[in-house]
Formats: structure tokens, sequence, C-alpha cells
């Protein structure tokens, strides 16, 4: 039988950023700092107080925030794996940005992709129960549109990859599975490498 | 139905104020964390409790409190989002 001391280990190779409320490692009731597992050091600094509750934490959707201390560097990366775990509370009523690379995707100057999730969105306006995710390439959009489970945590990762045609370079696997019955919303053929920002979350 | 923000309240105020608040008291880090509204002209504290804290309570412009649904509500408008927004 083995054993751990502190935190089950994870796999770091590759990684380039991990945070988890659930990992006593990562974050502690009442700080304000949710460290990096990634062993890169790219930890968050929170603002205006979330609330840890049942190992999770949680934004307010009206001004808590979370940003890396230090940019996260993607410039040598044409292609990204991001894993989160979220949910949307029933009854919500605006846009939640779950994570953003960049203080906003919209104007990473064309030249790579700034890239995020947004809660409560159809990409142009809040919009209950739908989740949309895309990056902005130096060409333009590449994005999706996902229907959330509101109140289930969902585990959702999503690959941005610009070697990829227009239509693909942005795809969700939702729990698990493959991709589901949404459309491609935005198409864009990007071809240069993500960017050098901070992630900022909520 | 019980939230977890059920405990918070908010008040908004004029951002000529801001040096009033003794953000021991409330709920944001520090000055440089407030939301602003789009002008620029307003902004908002939050804290726990029915109980508002001292330097809230002395705000001369201060409205509220109001609750986590209620302040929600009032970020939807025109004087806190662009209209044209996108994400």
């Amino acid at each position: 039988m083995a054993g751990f001391t502190g935190a089950p280990p994870i796999v770091t190779d590759g990684l380039v950023f991990a945070v988890d409320a659930a990992n006593y490692e990562s974050y502690t009731s009442g700080s304000s700092t949710w460290y990096d597992l990634s062993g890169n050091g790219n930890h968050v600094n929170l603002y205006n107080s979330p609330i840890f509750s049942d190992n999770m934490l949680f934004g307010d959707g009206i001004d808590v925030y979370g940003r890396t201390q230090n940019t996260l560097d993607l410039t040598s990366y044409n292609a990204i794996t991001i894993i989160s775990a979220f949910y949307v509370p029933s009854g919500s009523s605006s846009t939640s940005l779950i994570y953003e690379h960049s203080s906003n995707w919209n104007s990473s100057n064309n030249n790579y992709g700034g890239f995020g999730w947004a809660a409560n969105s159809d990409g142009y306006s809040f919009t209950y129960g739908v989740n949309h995710v895309q990056f902005k390439g130096n060409s333009g959009y590449s994005g999706k549109n996902l229907n959330s489970n509101v109140d289930n945590i969902g585990i959702y990762a999503v690959v941005h990859d610009v070697s990829q045609s227009g239509q693909d370079e942005t795809s969700i696997y939702p729990n698990g599975s493959i991709e589901g019955s949404y459309g491609t919303k935005w198409n864009s053929d990007n071809t240069n490498n993500f960017g050098n920002e901070h992630l900022y979350l909520w | 139905m019980h939230s977890l923000f059920d405990n918070r309240h908010y008040v908004v105020f004029d951002t000529s104020e801001t040096g009033s608040i003794d953000f021991t008291q409330v709920l944001e880090t520090s000055v440089n964390t407030l939301r602003l509204s789009v002008s620029g002209s307003k902004t908002f504290v939050k804290y726990n409790g029915d109980t508002m804290p001292s330097s809230v309570s002395s705000l001369t412009t201060k409205e509220g409190p109001y609750s986590h649904d209620e302040i929600l509500n009032i970020l939807t408008g025109s004087v806190w989002t662009e209209p044209n927004d996108e994400i």
C-alpha cells in the first residue's frame, strides 16, 4: 500500500498552470493566493473576497476576480489544452468569465490568440445557460458555444490548435466525451502562436 | 432559494469618496480593485452582515444597501455596462 505525506502528486509534464481549490497545497480557506501546482510559480492573486465552500472557490459575478502574478508565456505554443471544472448556478443573471488569457481577448492586436471561457454568453451578450469559448488570433475568432448543465459541475477540456483548419481550431470535450451537437460559430483560420499575458479568473 | 451570497450587502457611491473607505471593513481588496461605472463616476463596496461598516455609513453619496440579486440587476444597466460590450 502506498501513501502520501501531502496531497496526491499530479503529473506536471507539459503543464504551464494548475490550480485546484480542493487540494490544500493549492488553496486553503481565507487565503488571497491560489497556488499553482505546476511547479512554474504561476500563482494567482485573488481580489475582492471569493467564497470558499465545499472545496470550491466561488466568484460572485460582481467584482471578484483572480489574476496570475506572472504572465503565462505561451509564445512557443501553437496548440494548447485547458481543462476547467465549473458550474453555472440556476437563475444567474449575468455573464461571467471563467478564465481569460489577457485582460481583453477582443483586443489582442490581431497578432496572437487571446482565449477564454465565458459562462452565460453566446459570444455577443448575456444568454442564460450557454457557455462560450473562443480565441482571437491573427486572422480572427475561433470559437464555439456549448449548452451548460446548470447547477451541475462540468469538466471541460478545450483544445485550441491553430495548425488545424478554421472550423477545427477550437474543440470542446465536455465531461470526457467528444464534442456535442453545437455549431461552430467563429471559424477564422489563424496561424500565429499564443501570447504572453496574465491569466484572469472569473 | 438560499445563496452563498445572501449575507453580502452592497453600497453604491460616488468615486470621489473612495478615499473615505476603510478597506479593513469591506470585502474589496483595495481602492485599486474597485469596479467602476462606465463613466467612472460611481463605484461600490460590499460587506458581510446587516451592520453597515462605519466608513461606509459615513458616505454622503451612498445608495443602498442592496442585496446580491439587486446589485446584479443594477450592474446590467447602461450605467455599469457598455451596451456594445461583446464577450
